[in-house]
C-alpha cells in the first residue's frame, strides 16, 4: 500500500527501503523520524521515546506525534487480528507481493502460513 | 470519564473521533459480551495489559498460568484464557493452528467464545499501547456492568482464510476483515477503532488520502504501519 500510496502523489517509494529507514525523506516527509518514532516506543527505553517524540514534534507537529502513535496502536491492534485468527493472505496478494517478503525477510517470520 | 478528558493530559494533541473511540471501547469492555460476562471481559483485558508490562517475560512455550503467583485469585476464567492474553500480548507471531486448537480445548467453549477473546486481545492491545507511546499511562478499566452474555451469533462457516469461523460468505472479504464476524459487536468495535486510529474501508480506496483535521498524509501512516507490522514479526 505505501508503494501505491507514493506512487499515487508523484513520489514513487521502494517500499523495502523506506520500511528499513532508507532515503526516504523526499517520498515520506519526516520519514526516518517516523521510523525512528516507531522503534522507540515499541522498546522499553522510555527517554528514547521522550526524544524521539520530541523530535518529531519540532520537525512535524505535536498533532503528528498523536497521529503516529494512533496508527502505532492500531498495528498492534491488525497484527493481533491476524495472528489471533490465522489469517493468511489470497493467492493474488501473496503473488503480487514476493519480491518485497523476499527482501524484507518476511517469509522466514514464525506467522507465514 | 468524559472523552475529552481521556488523553487531556497529553502534550500532543488528540483528535476528538479517536478519544470517542477509545472511550466508547472502555464502555463496551466493561459490558457483558455476546459469550462472556462483563467481569471476564475486564479480567481478560487486565491481564492482557499486566502481560505487556511483565518486567520478566515468559518465552512463548511457557503458559504462565502454570507459574506460581502469576494466575490471579479469582481469576473468573478458563486458564486457557489467561495464557492466551499472555501470548497475543508479548508473542503474537509464535500462535499456531495448533496452538488455536489447544485454547479452544482449554476454554470449553464455542469458536465464537475464542473469537470474542481474540477481539479483546487485538482492540485492547490498540488502547492499551496508544497511551504510553504519548508517554502517558492507559486509560483505567471501567467497572464491569452486570448482565449475562447474550449468546446471540449468526450462522458461521469454517474458512480458508482464517482459523476460526465467519459470518457471511467464506473468504469473500480479507482474511483481516471477516476475522471477528462471528461476533458482530467485536467487529463492529474493531472497526471503529481502525476507522479513528487509521482509516476507514471507504478511505483505504483513496491512495491519494490525508484526514483533514491531520498532519499526516496515507503514505506516512503506511510507513508507520509497516515498519510496526515489522518489529511484530506480522507475515499477513
Amino acid at each position: 500500500m505505501l508503494r501505491a500510496s507514493a506512487k499515487a502523489v508523484g513520489q514513487p517509494v521502494d517500499a523495502v527501503d523506506a520500511v528499513n529507514g532508507h532515503d526516504v525523506e523526499q517520498a515520506v516527509p519526516f520519514g526516518p523520524l517516523l521510523v525512528g518514532f516507531v522503534d522507540a516506543v515499541v522498546g522499553v527505553d522510555t527517554r528514547a521515546a521522550h526524544q524521539a517524540r520530541t523530535r518529531l514534534a519540532e520537525a512535524a507537529t505535536p498533532a503528528a506525534v498523536a497521529d503516529a502513535a494512533a496508527v502505532v496502536a492500531n498495528f498492534e491492534m491488525m497484527t493481533r487480528v491476524a495472528d489471533s485468527t490465522g489469517a493468511r493472505l489470497a493467492a493474488d496478494r501473496l503473488e503480487s507481493t514476493t519480491s518485497e517478503r523476499e527482501r524484507l525477510g518476511v517469509d522466514a517470520f514464525s506467522s507465514a502460513r | 470519564m468524559a472523552a475529552d478528558q481521556l488523553y487531556a493530559a497529553s502534550d500532543y494533541p488528540v483528535r476528538a473521533d479517536l478519544a470517542e473511540a477509545h472511550d466508547a471501547w472502555l464502555d463496551h469492555v466493561a459490558g457483558p459480551g455476546t459469550w462472556w460476562t462483563g467481569e471476564q471481559r475486564v479480567a481478560f483485558v487486565a491481564a492482557l495489559w499486566a502481560a505487556l508490562d511483565d518486567p520478566d517475560p515468559l518465552p512463548p512455550w511457557s503458559p504462565p498460568s502454570t507459574e506460581p503467583g502469576r494466575l490471579p485469585d479469582g481469576w473468573p476464567l478458563p486458564p486457557a484464557a489467561f495464557d492466551m492474553a499472555y501470548r497475543l500480548a508479548r508473542h503474537a507471531a509464535t500462535t499456531t493452528e495448533s496452538w488455536y486448537r489447544g485454547v479452544l480445548d482449554g476454554l470449553d467453549a464455542a469458536p465464537e467464545a475464542y473469537v470474542e477473546l481474540a477481539a479483546l486481545a487485538a482492540t485492547g492491545l490498540a488502547v492499551g499501547t496508544f497511551g504510553p507511546a504519548l508517554g502517558l499511562a492507559r486509560p483505567a478499566l471501567r467497572a464491569a456492568q452486570p448482565g449475562d452474555p447474550s449468546r446471540q451469533s449468526p450462522p458461521v462457516a469454517p474458512a480458508e482464510l482464517n482459523w476460526v469461523p465467519v459470518a457471511g460468505e467464506p473468504d469473500a472479504r480479507p482474511a483481516v476483515v471477516q476475522a471477528f464476524s462471528a461476533v458482530p459487536a467485536e467487529h463492529a468495535i474493531q472497526w471503529r477503532l481502525a476507522g479513528a486510529q487509521y482509516m476507514t474501508t471507504a478511505q483505504m480506496a483513496e491512495l491519494d488520502w490525508q484526514r483533514p483535521d491531520s498532519p499526516l498524509h496515507r503514505r506516512q501512516m503506511e510507513l508507520v504501519a509497516a515498519r510496526l507490522s515489522l518489529h511484530r514479526e506480522c507475515f499477513y
